[in-house]
């Protein structure tokens, strides 16, 4: 189960990240002063629509998994990724549910018996809302330049590393690179050395949701 | 009181002293209530019910803390359970106290089911084949290659080398709903699927029905919830349950309307003696009688079986109370007829009469003794042991403590005439007690074939509704299996019983799917046979050309084949021993697998128990269950009510080959038809005329109803003894004042509980009342006709 929550957390990192990469309107030129800055702009995002690219590169598997699709972001913690290739599924969270529809019919995680998965995925929206304290409540948060990118004065690097079990037993660390207020890249380091990589296509972060939207991406039900 | 006298009242109180040291020595009250559960033989449906009764999950409360939010509700939890296991009146009955998954769950997890992995790939050998053909391995590799895709694939990139087919993943997914329905996790702690409450689950080590036990423990429940609550500002709520609450509540009623009862009774009584005697003597001779009676049964009880039922203790004393008659029969003659050589004349002279009232009331216990239920065999003997202590007792003290003389007031005499008038009256026109004694019968007659039987022990309990409410709400959120049917497995042994209980697992799959039962729960996932773990494992093992097969199906959709190594080393290793029950019993999961173990008798017979839920077809799933040994769909509600059914009419015919046996007895005593029926015929139609009248007015008979017949039979026999052993006028008239008083007391006494609105209570109440009434108005009667006619002369006198 650890594991399971801890790869549940890093691929939500990722989609979590990439959907403030490239984010439309944003000033790109100007670095945020710090980690809390940059989680603060996270904050006031009112809907995130963004379409990624993604590299699973796994010790079991002779050649990368590569996927791409979108992923859709409604505050405060609905969160729906669609694969369209190369094989379409549909990943969806809620507070109470993980679901997963794909070839295989629909598989239905309860999140409120799964102690570590919830927890994980309440960070991770705690990353969507930029929720700095309690982040920095599971792991060590470092804020830098983005070494890969010395000349770009607007590229930064965030580095979230879990402070203790069970997080630290699935997850080496998760690194964000990004110019300005915009996420570009995401990686995620796993302890036995499998990492994915996401990259951010495009991404809306002002995306409004319509009912029928809600109700098909995130299950909301109309009122 | 002469001088030898005093010395055996002294040496009959160090008697008694002796006794009171030795019960207050070796005391030890039970409330243990299968003492009074049918027993049966160790595979019979009544003896499963008699252990279900007293089963872990009938000693297992659920708590339910509510709070603001399911943080504060899992906040609350952690320091509820710190209370509760500080608080000593918890502590000391706690068996276990869970309000989240045990520390080190996942590591037991780990350490016991992955060497066993391969056991659990299917659940025979066919459905090994089934899973392993060559397009289902090309199936799998696909399948764990798209979970490898999703967001969740640390989890099976991790187990997926040595578990390729995603065995282990399955099961710890079953394991995360094993404990309860509506249960989720928060921090660590059980939490509801719905509104913010946590959930705490505490076993006792005692029986719910052990009040002594649990009413502390409920208390330090209170208190630890009181303390939390000021902790968190007075925010949270506790809703819980559990049949302790609703054993000490119906407890504490019955005790609240006995108290009220005895107040007026006792009052009543005193009232009765001072207006009659004006003297409080006789209640305190009554009560030195009685509690002799009382000492002696318990002392006696508590060496044959080294502790005493609580119930034994309350209806023993009641029983015992029949004695009373002794003390007011030898108070009312040495009052209205004293032998002029002193008390202990007028007590010889009532000798024989008295002697045989007690023989016949013991001859009735001993129809009992030979009953299946413990409980009633030691209350049979706790009250034939208590009627001799009395019997004995009044021998002993009352010609020495009462005055030389004690004459009745005006009152009293007053009493004894009119009732003396009313014999003669009865005597001179025999049509009216004739009519009377034939109204009862008739009453008797036609109200018995209207009787009706309740044998169903929960409706001797009035259920306290915001109890149930509450109750029903506290499962309706968490447990939603059936409280009263379930499944039982049931083997020689521990591999028979599991080996059963994989069937009935096959056998309920199949019911699901016909639609018959909506869902169970069971231990069958987490803990199949060791047959069929061997099974599935050896078919695994056996198959050479699994992994050349696995192998080009993983190569086939892109794995690094090599690094599935552990799975092939793990097919070319020896099978690890299967797991069994006491693998778990000592790890952190055993609370998943203790709840459904049952061990039957002492010879090893262990039950498997599955719980069910919306079970929609019970006679189609009992079908199913017939075609498996051992296996069976047990109602234990329904079982109980069988066995007490059956008891109960066991248990009319032990008391009709006592009263036979009565009738013997006092024939035998008196070889004299007419003195024999002035005996025995009053208790006889009395006892006739009161189920009769019981039948009419459509009150239900049970047990209870029984042991009351059985109390009213020995008093109605005791008072036609009293008179038929009258000689005289004087000595009738004597009997006729000690009959009413006694009939009096009694009524006051056990009468005055069908006031009550307790089943239970209101059950002994109207039987006893009803029947002494009835008895009380046919001893004269049937003594009226029996007896040869007065000359007129002595009417006037």
């Amino acid at each position: 189960m650890r594991s399971f929550a801890a790869s549940l957390l890093l691929s939500l990192s990722v989609v979590a990240a990439a959907a403030n990469e490239d984010v439309t309107e944003v000033p790109t030129a100007t670095r945020p002063v710090d980690a809390a800055a940059l989680l603060a702009a996270f904050a006031k995002m009112e809907g995130l629509e963004a379409s990624f690219e993604e590299e699973k590169h796994l010790a079991l598997l002779a050649a990368p998994l590569k996927s791409k699709g979108t992923i859709w972001f409604l505050p405060p913690g609905y969160l729906a990724r669609e694969v369209t290739a190369p094989e379409p599924s549909l990943l969806r969270i809620t507070p109470d549910e993980l679901r997963i529809e794909g070839k295989e019919g629909v598989e239905r995680i309860d999140l409120r018996r799964s102690d570590d998965v919830r927890h994980f995925v309440t960070s991770l929206v705690r990353v969507f809302a930029g929720d700095r304290v309690a982040l920095e409540r599971s792991y060590d948060v470092a804020y830098a330049p983005d070494p890969d990118a010395p000349d770009d004065a607007a590229a930064w690097e965030l580095v979230l590393t879990p402070k203790e079990k069970p997080l630290t037993e699935m997850l080496k660390e998760l690194r964000l690179r990004g110019t300005g207020l915009a996420v570009r890249r995401i990686e995620v380091h796993e302890p036995t050395g499998d990492r994915t990589v996401t990259r951010v296509l495009e991404a809306d972060p002002a995306r409004r949701f319509s009912v029928d939207e809600k109700e098909r991406l995130f299950g909301i039900e109309p009122e | 009181m002469i001088h030898g006298e005093r010395r055996s009242v002294v040496l009959g109180l160090l008697v008694l002293a002796g006794l009171a040291a030795f019960v207050a020595a070796k005391l030890e009250v039970t409330g243990d209530i299968t003492h009074f559960l049918p027993r049966g033989a160790a595979r019979d449906d009544v003896e499963l019910a008699r252990r279900l009764t007293t089963s872990e999950l009938t000693r297992t409360m659920i708590l339910l803390v509510g709070a603001r939010d399911v943080a504060q509700a899992a906040a609350a939890s952690r320091a509820f359970e710190e209370e509760l296991r500080a608080d000593p009146r918890v502590a000391a009955g706690l068996q276990a106290l869970e309000g989240g998954p045990p520390a080190g769950i996942e590591e037991a997890l780990w350490t016991l089911y992955h060497p066993r992995r391969l056991a659990f790939l299917a659940d025979d050998a066919a459905g090994v084949a089934a899973r392993t053909t060559t397009p289902a391995l090309g199936e799998a590799a696909a399948h764990l290659k798209r979970q490898l895709a999703l967001p969740i694939s640390s989890l099976v990139s991790r187990l997926a080398p040595s578990d390729p087919l995603l065995v282990l993943r399955g099961l710890f997914e079953r394991l995360a709903s094993a404990r309860a329905d509506g249960i989720g996790l928060e921090d660590g702690r059980f939490v509801t699927l719905g509104a913010p409450r946590a959930v705490l689950f505490l076993s006792t080590g005692a029986p719910s029905f052990d009040a002594p036990v649990q009413r502390p423990l409920l208390a330090g429940v209170q208190d630890a919830f009181a303390a939390v609550d000021e902790r968190f500002d007075g925010g949270l709520t506790l809703a819980w349950t559990g049949a302790n609450r609703f054993a000490v509540r119906a407890e504490e009623t019955i005790e609240a309307d006995i108290r009220r009862v005895s107040i007026w009774s006792i009052m009543g009584i005193v009232l009765l003696f001072v207006l009659l005697f004006r003297s409080l003597r006789p209640a305190g001779l009554t009560i030195l009688v009685v509690g002799a009676g009382f000492l002696l049964a318990t002392a006696v009880c508590l060496a044959l079986f080294g502790r005493i039922h609580g119930v034994t203790l309350a209806f023993g004393a009641a029983l015992i109370g029949v004695s009373m008659d002794y003390t007011v029969h030898f108070y009312c003659h040495h009052a209205l007829a004293p032998h002029p050589d002193g008390p202990r004349r007028t007590l010889a002279a009532l000798w024989p009469g008295l002697a045989l009232g007690a023989a016949t009331t013991v001859v009735g216990f001993v129809a009992l003794i030979v009953s299946t239920f413990p409980g009633l065999r030691e209350l049979a003997i706790f009250a034939a042991f208590g009627i001799l202590g009395a019997l004995f007792a009044t021998r002993w003290f009352l010609p020495a403590l009462v005055a030389r003389e004690s004459p009745p007031t005006a009152l009293g005499h007053a009493v004894a005439a009119a009732t003396d008038t009313a014999r003669r009256a009865m005597e001179r026109r025999r049509s009216v007690p004739a009519l009377l004694l034939a109204a009862v019968t008739m009453l008797g007659a036609v109200g018995l074939p209207r009787v009706t039987w309740n044998d169903d022990i929960a409706d001797l309990n009035r259920l306290d509704p915001a109890l149930v409410k509450e109750d029903a709400d506290v499962r309706a959120a968490v447990v939603r299996y059936e409280q009263s049917r379930l499944v039982v497995a049931i083997g020689a042994d521990e591999d028979a019983a599991f080996e059963a209980n994989d069937r009935v697992a096959r056998a309920l799959d199949d019911a699901v799917a016909a639609g018959e039962l909506g869902g169970f729960r069971g231990v069958g996932a987490l803990l199949p046979s060791a047959a069929q773990q061997r099974e599935v494992d050896a078919a695994v093992r056996g198959d050479p050309t699994l992994w050349p097969r696995m192998e080009a199906a993983l190569a086939a959709e892109g794995f690094v084949v090599e690094a599935f190594r552990p799975f092939r080393n793990a097919l070319l290793a020896p099978a690890p021993p299967p797991l069994r029950y006491a693998d778990l019993s000592d790890t952190p999961l055993a609370p998943l697998v203790r709840p459904f173990r049952l061990e039957l008798g002492d010879g090893g017979t262990i039950g498997v128990t599955t719980y069910l839920h919306d079970l929609r077809d019970a006679p189609a799933v009992a079908r199913r269950l017939d075609t498996i040994a051992g296996a069976r769909l047990v109602d234990v509600r329904a079982t109980l009510e069988g066995a007490y059914g059956a008891y109960r009419s066991r248990m009319t015919t032990l008391l009709l080959v006592g009263l036979l046996a009565v009738l013997a007895l006092v024939a035998l005593r008196y070889r004299d038809l007419r003195r024999t029926i002035a005996a025995a015929l009053p208790a006889l139609v009395g006892a006739l005329g009161t189920v009769g009248l019981l039948g009419l007015l459509e009150v239900p008979l049970n047990m209870l109803s029984l042991v009351a017949l059985l109390m009213i039979v020995s008093m109605g026999v005791d008072y036609g003894v009293f008179l038929a052993e009258a000689r005289d006028d004087a000595h009738v008239r004597s009997t006729q004042l000690a009959i009413l008083v006694a009939g009096l007391s009694t009524v006051l006494g056990f009468g005055l509980l069908a006031l009550s609105d307790h089943p239970a209570l209101f059950s002994i109440g109207t039987t006893s009342g009803v029947g002494v009434v009835f008895c009380l108005l046919l001893a004269p009667t049937v003594g009226a006709l029996v007896r040869p006619r007065t000359p007129r002369t002595e009417e006037s006198s």
